[in-house]
């Protein structure tokens, strides 16, 4: 049982340094080799883009739920002037991040472990490779630059929808003083604050786009060939990448504060 | 470093590739010679493939030596990277580009070319291989047809110094077929590239390739020349370049001749057996006069009456006018009932057969099978 445990410790010690290598070397050679920025801005879309109306909507109702509960706790203390800075802090330096991210992996990091996933499926992996295209640099690194331009875009968007959702259940629905809740917003959140949530959506980004591009860029070597081991490897990316991101949330926050 | 006379390309030295408990390539030796074509034939699953990706170094080998030009370094291998293309099995297009972008890709990303000079390029290779008119369309909107020609086309587009095919022409109409085979032979010839391809086209293939290389079971069977292939007596080799001829026996329910003769002479033994011989005489002039596959059906009559005969043990199709049947106990020649059947089968009462049955007879021989070897006159059964 310690061996079965050891073993399993190794082994996924050894998946995490293969998949730092494989980030860092898609990163690298898209940096250094032929940098596309029409691939870029291609995947900017899909990733930023077709993610933002999602992002606009979850957003809103964290911020309104947010909102409701926050206002009825601080108002058992008679603080429910505080509720802007509340709802706030509580967005950009946790929820905004966190949640933006997880709904990217959601919408755009699935379709990437999958659509890699078929290309290595249907040889058209090994046909770039016989093209002398390096698949890291064209598939993998383009995704990983937009990742970084997109995460913390989209979190800065949560954030502000957020606080609005916030303000609308607060102040318009319960009644709280619109002046007292912009006034605590605007006095309670700090630069460091804001920069906070955005090295951690940044941090997701990487994270993410490289799980996700790994899993369906070894789709067969882990699950075998097929629908089987597409759907598998885009299963297992998802799980692995917003279990990633609570685990990187609590190690920055520690880190940051 | 020569093959024959010829500068080696590429060379294997005892390479062994398994996955899991099946061994694919069995210490595999050979040698691919440079500017020349070498076809690589073999069974669906004896690893043809395999080996191809082994030389495109898309795999490596469990053991073993691959020499690229006398070199087997990584830098060696590394270089010869750029100077070959590779028409995969299944074509692997890129299914979120269209035809025109799927072509133009390495040239793209090549980036030695100016746009106008890719689009030249391309739709002078288009239009001889009639796909100009579906460049816009993505892959998946084609038939497989068409993208076994742009999978060509991609193939082509960069003139690398070495192309491996990996069965061009599965999924062609003949026509196309003999098209694609045409191109491969005429770009080699024009442009010296050094093609491997893995065919299942025997003998199209043969026509065009310079070497040929046969695997049978992990292992090489043969290499060498189509010519020294004519000449081999290897009979899992034989049995396998007889293929479509076998194809044809067996649904005559006719055994390979090699097959028909080894059982032969399981029977020496026995007195009571014998071997007759049926042949259509003026069989030329009536498949001239009727074609290939009605003059097929004359054989068909043949095999029908007499190797579906209750004493017929065994038959063959011992060439392209005559079937040999093995009778159990009793000579052809007494037996009036398979002669009537004979001469009451459907076919020969058909309109093509009737117009031009002039000249048409079956004759026959019937030996003892113990005196095999003895020649008697043939004897007429039937003449119409």
């Amino acid at each position: 049982m310690i061996v079965a445990f050891g073993g399993m410790w190794l082994k996924m010690i050894q998946r995490l340094g293969l998949i730092t290598v494989f980030g860092s070397t898609a990163l690298f050679r898209s940096l250094t080799y032929k940098f596309s920025l029409s691939k870029v801005v291609e995947q900017i879309y899909i990733i930023g883009v077709k993610t933002l109306p999602v992002v606009m909507l979850i957003s809103l109702f964290t911020g309104m739920v947010l909102g409701i509960q926050l206002y009825l706790t601080l108002v058992k203390f008679n603080s429910e002037g505080l509720l802007g800075a509340a709802i706030a802090l509580t967005l950009i330096r946790e929820l905004g991040p966190v949640i933006a991210a997880i709904m990217v992996v959601g919408q755009a990091g699935s379709s990437m472990a999958s659509e890699i996933g078929i290309m290595r499926n249907d040889e058209q992996i090994d046909a770039l490779e016989t093209m002398n295209i390096d698949p890291l640099s064209y598939l993998v690194g383009p995704r990983i630059i937009a990742a970084m331009i997109c995460f913390p875009i989209l979190t800065a968007v949560f954030d502000l929808i957020g606080i609005f959702g916030g303000y609308l259940t607060g102040v318009e629905l319960l009644g709280l003083d619109p002046g007292s809740y912009w006034f605590r917003v605007e006095t309670q959140v700090n630069f460091s604050d804001v920069a906070g949530g955005f090295v951690k959506a940044f941090c997701f980004g990487i994270l993410t786009t490289v799980i996700c591009c790994y899993k369906g860029f070894y789709a067969n070597v882990h699950r075998g060939f097929g629908a089987r081991g597409v759907s598998d490897a885009t299963t297992s990316a998802v799980v692995m990448s917003s279990v990633t991101i609570l685990v990187a949330d609590y190690i920055i926050t520690s880190i940051v504060l | 470093m020569s093959s024959g006379g010829t500068e080696t390309l590429i060379e294997f030295r005892n390479v062994y590739k398994a996955f899991g408990e099946k061994r694919v390539l069995d210490g595999v030796d050979f040698k691919i010679p440079s500017g020349k074509i070498t076809a690589f034939i073999g069974k669906s699953g004896s690893g043809k493939s395999v080996l191809l990706k082994h030389i495109a170094g898309l795999m490596t080998p469990d053991r073993g030596e691959i020499i690229y030009q006398g070199d087997s370094t990584e830098k060696a291998r590394s270089s010869f990277k750029n100077k070959f293309s590779y028409m995969f099995q299944n074509n692997a297009l890129l299914d979120s580009m269209n035809v025109y972008d799927n072509v133009a890709l390495p040239l793209v990303e090549e980036g030695r070319l100016s746009k106008s000079e890719i689009d030249e390029k391309i739709s002078n290779l288009f239009k001889l291989l009639d796909i100009l008119d579906i460049k816009t369309q993505y892959t998946s909107q084609i038939s497989g047809g068409m993208q076994k020609r742009v999978a060509l086309a991609r193939a082509l587009i960069t003139d690398p110094e070495v192309i491996l095919f990996d069965e061009p022409t599965t999924g062609l109409d003949p026509l196309r077929k003999n098209v694609v085979i045409n191109l491969i032979s005429e770009y080699q010839l024009k442009f010296g590239f050094t093609a491997v391809i893995v065919s299942h086209d025997i003998p199209d293939i043969f026509y065009i390739c310079d070497h040929v290389v046969i695997l049978n079971e992990g292992k090489i069977g043969f290499s060498g020349s189509p010519l020294e292939l004519e000449s081999i007596e290897n009979e899992t080799i034989k049995s396998f370049l007889n293929s479509q001829e076998h194809l044809l026996s067996d649904l005559m329910g006719l055994l390979p001749c090699l097959e028909f003769d080894s059982r032969l002479k399981l029977l020496e033994s026995s007195d009571s057996y014998y071997v007759s011989t049926f042949r259509v005489d003026g069989f030329e002039r009536f498949r001239e006069k009727v074609g290939s596959i009605a003059s097929e059906k004359l054989i068909n009559v043949l095999a029908r009456n007499f190797s579906g005969n209750q004493s017929a043990v065994n038959a063959c199709r011992a060439n392209d006018s005559s079937i040999r049947v093995c009778f159990e106990n009793r000579d052809v020649k007494v037996n009036d009932k398979i002669i009537d059947a004979l001469k009451n089968d459907s076919f020969f009462q058909s309109p093509s057969f009737l117009k031009n049955r002039e000249g048409v007879s079956i004759k026959y021989t019937s030996n003892k099978l113990a005196d095999l070897n003895q020649e008697l006159a043939e004897k007429t059964l039937v003449k119409f």
